[in-house]
């Protein structure tokens, strides 16, 4: 079942849990309350928010994923729940003991997924599309010719002709949305992880940095055009900034329809799969990750 | 929606009664009358499983009855006599924006 995602940052809360479901009181009043066991993501974003302790602990408990965003309004840190899976040291041996050549082979499968869905977000016209695809052939086991980042610069360069754009992580505007639409996916993901039993920090490429992340950073590129696209399709709309009702339609991202081996499910969903399908990779009983495509 | 209709008149009934309404409210219910309680449910198999549950601690004595209602069908439910004490809440969604 598709999980709940809650947002707060239009006015504070203090949340705590009673019965298991948190609730949200405002001037020690209970306003609202959800069942913890349905709640896929918390993303607070105001800086009067207060917690109990409670609280915390059964979304931890339930899965969830609790996202603390900083004075920027972009998710400053996750917190995820310990793994809560019966195979856990098992699935770490396995992740850290994954031969090279599979990994590299995973790497070079989700950087032909990056590249064939950014040539999927730009305008059927333009040239770039046809680069884009044609780049695909050329990227090897690891990507050892960083065929990534070539793609990037074209890519980047098509994405959005009318606007004058430059992709720089500290700036606002359309950055701080998309910084923000990445920032979700990525704790989307890190819960897939742990609840898969894996660890987020040992990654396939993302190796040997100072970064509790690795994987996800990892898994998160077939899925960034995803949110490229949205963001561009807002701003087109009028949203500029990144007001709450912009980060309500990016969260929407996690319950986009995607199709991955012939069904079609969330993406949030199919995340799960995907995971499932990475942990059959590393144990070598399936050579393909199974990645979802957004829906046409 | 959940209704029961459950004994109070020993100690260790009373304590069922107040166990099981505990239950229900941790399992995602709220009350819409004394003794009938409610929980929307996203699809029938997150029915199915509540139902499970239900079943699972269903108190000895008593009388507890489930009806599954859609969506549509809560919709029609016609609330008559005296004012609304507050709105009734509707379903939940995906997304929740505080």
């Amino acid at each position: 079942m598709i999980k709940r995602t809650v947002e707060i940052s239009r006015e504070a809360v203090h949340l705590g849990l009673r019965h298991k479901q948190l609730t949200f009181k405002r001037d020690g009043e209970i306003v609202h309350s959800i069942p913890c066991e349905e709640i896929g993501m918390v993303v607070v974003d105001h800086p009067g928010t207060t917690y109990t302790h409670a609280a915390l602990r059964h979304l931890a408990e339930s899965n969830a994923a609790v996202v603390i965003c900083g004075v920027n309004h972009l998710p400053a840190a996750i917190l995820l729940p310990i793994a809560d899976h019966s195979e856990v040291v098992w699935r770490l041996q396995e992740q850290i003991a994954a031969p090279k050549p599979v990994c590299k082979r995973l790497w070079r499968q989700i950087v032909c997924a990056k590249i064939d869905a950014q040539a999927a977000v730009l305008p059927d016209s333009c040239g770039g599309r046809q680069r884009l695809k044609a780049l695909i052939s050329h990227v090897k086991s690891g990507d050892t010719s960083n065929v990534e980042a070539r793609a990037a610069k074209i890519y980047w360069q098509y994405w959005y002709p009318e606007v004058e754009f430059r992709r720089d992580p500290d700036r606002g505007g359309l950055n701080a949305q998309l910084n923000y639409g990445y920032a979700v996916l990525r704790a989307a993901i890190a819960r897939a992880i742990v609840s898969a039993g894996l660890t987020p920090a040992i990654g396939l490429h993302h190796r040997n940095r100072a970064n509790p992340f690795c994987l996800a950073d990892d898994l998160i590129e077939p899925f960034r055009p995803m949110v490229d696209e949205r963001v561009r399709e807002l701003h087109r709309q009028g949203y500029d900034s990144l007001s709450q009702e912009c980060k309500g339609e990016l969260l929407k991202l996690l319950t986009q329809q995607t199709t991955l081996g012939g069904e079609k499910g969330p993406w949030m969903v199919q995340l799960h799969r995907m995971l499932g399908s990475l942990v059959r990779c590393l144990r070598k009983e399936q050579t393909a990750l199974e990645i979802p495509v957004p829906c046409e | 929606m959940a209704m029961f209709d459950l004994p109070t008149d020993t100690k260790q009934a009373r304590k069922e009664y107040a166990l099981f309404r505990k239950k229900l409210l941790e399992d995602g219910f709220y009350r819409m009358q004394y003794s009938i309680y409610l929980r929307p449910c996203a699809s029938k198999e997150n029915a199915e499983v509540h139902l499970r549950r239900l079943r699972a601690f269903l108190p000895p004595e008593g009388e507890v009855a489930v009806l599954s209602i859609t969506d549509k069908q809560y919709e029609r439910m016609e609330f008559m006599l005296g004012k609304l004490r507050e709105c009734r809440p509707g379903m939940p969604n995906q997304l929740e924006l505080f």
